[in-house]
């Protein structure tokens, strides 16, 4: 049986690791071509290495969201390669600002006095909100310009929190930047529907992935999972099956959503 | 390859029409046995024929989800044909009091004077409101009651509506009743999580079912077409439905619960 998204072409942000890894992952068992657009460089060629070794078709590049030229420049590259554009997922993220560089020394959940709002300085909101939202802004406005000139529609799957509906002490520039994106998420549905672009986002809840190891290390988000309706949390699969559904013709009248993947945290 | 519900046993409110019939005959080629659960008697058979006709197992069962006498039946019987019980679809739903009987004279979009708040009898209110909520009640708690004492978990997939978050002047009752299972969802996801038992809505727009042919009819003549806004500029098939009713039912959707997704073309919603 042919795969959900056979002849499809995707750019997945944040591929080289957690849910932007299991998605893209997920996406070539499909029968999608995979562009792999990250900053961690290992990572990001890994997981282009793993679909190319199990038959499938993908690409890394290099690729900082925040940055307009990057984005750019992975549309360009995956169109060049693949010959067009289908779906976007914005999995990218960062959930402080030297998050990429692993400095343990302003990690949130490692020390939490100097996540505060009062003393965290300005660059360190700047730099999350860039990357979390302005990134995703990027990314799905590349994209759509893209399906918009091929003439076929297309869709776009947004990576918002449930830290977009429950303040969290310590990562105040984080909420703010995923909330942001369910705005976003329904702004752009609005505008790209006659195009036939269909634009969502998932709200994951807690997810074992690299961005929760520090949190884990401390016990907390498995004690934040317990607590939960279904308490536990859960693998980076089970939001890419959300991520998958958004993307394939099953959610064909879908538009404009963000879907918690949250056992049952009490949001949307 | 095996369908994603070889094996589970699923109860289909409102399977005889619209977004139930749709959601009942999906779940059967996807492997599942399917009880439909209708007023419609006609619609029910048909489905349940249908099913039948294809290789799968099917069961229908008159049932007015409002009485708890009817809703405590299907679940028994259902149990007892089919051998268990893993997932409840509560697609059954009346846009009006007298909607079943197609009483054209208290249509709310023939005749809107009739539906004012100021001019509807308060039986018309509580008719809606037993069916579309307390109806939804019944059929979810008697399916909870089920799956804990066959000891595994399920999946509930509520019907709510976009009148649950958009007020029509015509339709109180019915836009309230849909607010109440979204927040119901909410409350029963939180009681059952910890069984296993995973609860969830969908929130649909306009979908070509004989209930919005009933809005449709009356339109006047040259009318603009009231879904021309809608984002992506059409109204949808009930397949387009039954494909979220069977996401949030198959293990793809396994940590998601308490939510409702609207499938509504970008209506401004949640």
């Amino acid at each position: 049986m042919a795969g959900e998204l056979e002849g499809k072409v995707s750019i997945i942000t944040g591929g080289g690791s957690g849910m932007g890894r299991s998605s893209a992952l997920m996406f070539a068992r499909e029968g999608a071509a995979v562009a792999i657009a990250d900053v961690n460089d290992e990572g990001g060629e890994q997981v282009a290495a793993q679909i190319e070794d199990s038959g499938g078709n993908a690409l890394f590049v290099h690729t900082d969201t925040s940055s307009e030229a990057d984005v750019l420049n992975v549309v360009s590259k995956t169109v060049e390669k693949f010959g067009r554009l289908d779906s976007m997922v914005t999995a990218a993220g960062i959930s402080y600002a030297n998050y990429v560089e692993g400095d343990e020394a302003t990690d949130p959940f490692l020390h939490p006095e100097t996540a505060t709002i009062l003393n965290k300085p300005t660059e360190r909101w700047q730099k999350v909100i860039d990357v979390n939202l302005t990134g995703v802004m990027l990314c799905a406005r590349e994209a759509a310009r893209q399906m918009v000139a091929e003439g076929h529609g297309g869709t776009i799957v947004n990576f918002s929190s449930i830290a977009a509906y429950g303040p969290s002490p310590g990562i105040m520039d984080y909420c703010v930047a995923k909330v942001g994106v369910v705005m976003l998420t329904r702004c752009f549905a609005v505008e790209f529907g006659p195009h036939g672009i269909r634009v969502n986002a998932v709200a994951p809840g807690p997810i074992d992935t690299p961005m929760t190891a520090s949190l884990q290390r401390t016990g907390a988000l498995q004690q934040q999972g317990g607590s939960l309706p279904l308490g536990r949390m859960a693998q980076p699969e089970e939001v890419a099956e959300a991520v998958l559904f958004f993307t394939s013709d099953r959610s064909s009248y879908v538009t404009g959503k963000t879907l918690g993947v949250d056992g049952g945290t009490n949001t949307v | 390859m095996a369908g994603e519900l070889e094996g589970k046993v699923a109860i289909i409110t409102g399977g005889g029409s619209g977004m139930g019939r749709s959601t009942a005959l999906m779940f059967a080629r996807e492997g599942s046995a399917v009880a439909i659960a209708d007023v419609n008697d006609e619609g029910g058979e048909a489905t349940a024929a249908q099913i039948e006709d294809l290789g799968g197992d099917a069961l229908f069962m008159h049932t007015d989800v409002s009485s708890e006498t009817d809703v405590v039946n299907v679940v028994a019987e259902t149990a007892a044909r089919f051998g268990r019980l893993d997932s409840m679809v509560t697609a059954a739903g009346i846009s009006y009091a007298n909607y079943v009987e197609g009483d054209d004279d208290t249509d709310p979009f023939l005749h809107p004077e009739a539906a004012s708040n100021l001019n509807r009898p308060t039986e018309f209110w509580r008719k809606v409101l037993d069916v579309n909520l307390t109806g939804v009640m019944l059929c979810a708690r008697e399916a909870a009651r089920q799956m804990v004492n066959e000891g595994h978990g399920g999946a509930i997939v509520n019907f709510a509506s976009i009148n649950a978050y958009n007020p029509s002047p015509l339709l109180t009752d019915y836009s309230v009743s849909k607010a109440g299972v979204v927040m119901l969802t909410r409350c029963f996801a939180a009681e059952f999580g910890p069984r296993g038992i995973r609860v969830n809505a969908v929130a649909p727009g306009p979908i070509e079912t004989p209930m919005l042919a009933r809005v449709h009819r009356a339109l006047p003549s040259g009318a603009a077409d009231p879904w021309g806004n809608v984002p992506l500029r059409r109204t949808a098939d009930p397949d387009e439905v039954a494909e979220a009713v069977l996401f949030l039912t198959s293990d793809r959707s396994s940590y998601v619960t308490g939510k409702t997704l609207g499938v509504d073309g970008g209506i401004d919603t949640v």
